[in-house]
């Protein structure tokens, strides 16, 4: 680890927090972008370097969670299901990992990455088009179990919305979990585009659901990481400072923004993902 | 009458998250505060830190079973204690 002087500690510091802004607007954790920056730029072992990432996805999940099940914003219900088996799947893989050459796996991902984010784009941008922002789905008297509304700065009102396609969801969910063992990833990946193309979520809420999710997976894997030793006290100390203040202000971000501007930032994010996904794989 | 509602269950859940990531902050200030006059106790204050940070999604999914519990909604709490469980075997590996 680099030695921590004022300079070093100030980079650190705003790197988490660049990190923790996006990561609480879009829902994701933001390992894919951290893991490399602590190995290239700092020189930091790869497994001590995903044990430093998952930490700080625990610790922004948790902070951005925290504000945004209190404002209604995150689907609990929902979140616990798609937890459930993203949960299974990232046990599940752990144990199986060594069985699927990693390589496949993240050629595999990298593919499915780009027609989602080109989806993500157009229902941004067909959104984005009109005039007026998204307005409410309205809801019969008996909603659905899953079915949620949450205050909307940007339409000044509440939004109402059903949850359609569970099923479906929780098996994406599992496949989430899975990438999470082999890769390393918090999942928040693939689950903001399954809740917003297949279960019909505002991206808002998918963001919101999906970063309250992603903190147990993270957390899950990171135990283990800890366990070995490969968690860089200090190193994890500064970044998480840097991430929670990151995230603070990117609640406020999640809060104001338009969905579908939200929506094709994700969906630049996500063809980012894959291009470097598969630059690996190849 | 029973107040447990769904702003109530909103507000248990924040209040844990909160509790872990201060509690994990103060431990990390007390880290650096051992560290700039050089005691080797600060690396317990980190360590601490990480694990308390750690143990916080335990901790809200236990408040999420509880709280469908409460609520009678005996599928999400299975499913909280499910995820609870996976965790569980997670640690012990």
């Amino acid at each position: 680890m680099p030695e921590l002087t004022l300079i070093n500690f100030s980079a650190l510091v705003a790197f988490g927090f660049g990190i923790g802004l996006i990561g609480s607007v879009l829902g994701i954790g933001g390992g894919i972008f951290m893991v490399p920056f602590l190995v290239l730029a700092l020189g930091i072992p790869i497994h001590q370097a995903i044990a430093v990432s998952l930490v700080a996805i625990v610790a922004a999940s948790s902070a951005v969670a925290s504000v945004n099940v209190e404002r209604g914003l995150a689907n609990m219900r929902l979140g616990i299901v798609f937890e459930t088996t993203m949960a299974l799947g990232s046990v599940l893989s752990a144990l199986a990992a060594g069985l699927m050459p990693e390589r496949v796996v993240r050629l595999m991902f990298a593919l499915a990455l780009f027609p989602v984010s080109s989806m993500m784009f157009m229902k941004g941008w067909r959104a984005f088009r009109v005039a007026k922002p998204a307005t409410n789905v309205d809801l019969p008297a008996e909603a659905g179990r899953f079915d949620a509304s949450f205050f909307d700065p940007a339409i000044k009102g509440e939004r109402a919305y059903r949850v359609k396609n569970v099923l479906p969801g929780s098996l994406f969910s599992f496949f989430s979990g899975c990438l999470s063992g082999l890769l390393g990833l918090g999942g928040g990946i693939v689950q903001v585009p399954v809740m917003t193309l297949m279960c019909g979520v505002p991206m808002k809420a998918a963001a919101a659901t999906s970063n309250f999710m992603i903190g147990v997976s993270a957390a899950a894997s990171a135990f283990v990481y800890f366990k070995m030793g490969y968690v860089v006290k200090e190193l994890a100390a500064v970044i998480v400072i840097g991430v929670l203040l990151g995230s603070f202000l990117g609640i406020y971000a999640l809060y104001r923004a338009r969905s579908e501007k939200i929506q094709m930032v994700f969906s630049a994010v996500t063809l980012l993902v894959a291009a470097k996904m598969l630059m690996n794989a190849m | 009458m029973d107040k447990f509602n769904d702003k109530y269950f909103g507000r248990l859940v924040q209040r844990t998250l909160l509790s872990g990531v201060f509690l994990c902050l103060l431990l990390f200030f007390l880290g650096f505060a051992f560290n700039g006059v050089k005691k080797p106790v600060a690396e317990w204050f980190f360590g601490a830190g990480v694990l308390v940070l750690l143990l916080t999604p335990a901790a809200r999914v236990l408040m999420l079973a509880y709280g469908f519990y409460r609520m009678r909604e005996a599928f999400m709490s299975v499913s909280a204690f499910a995820v609870l469980a996976m965790l569980l075997i997670a640690f012990i590996l």
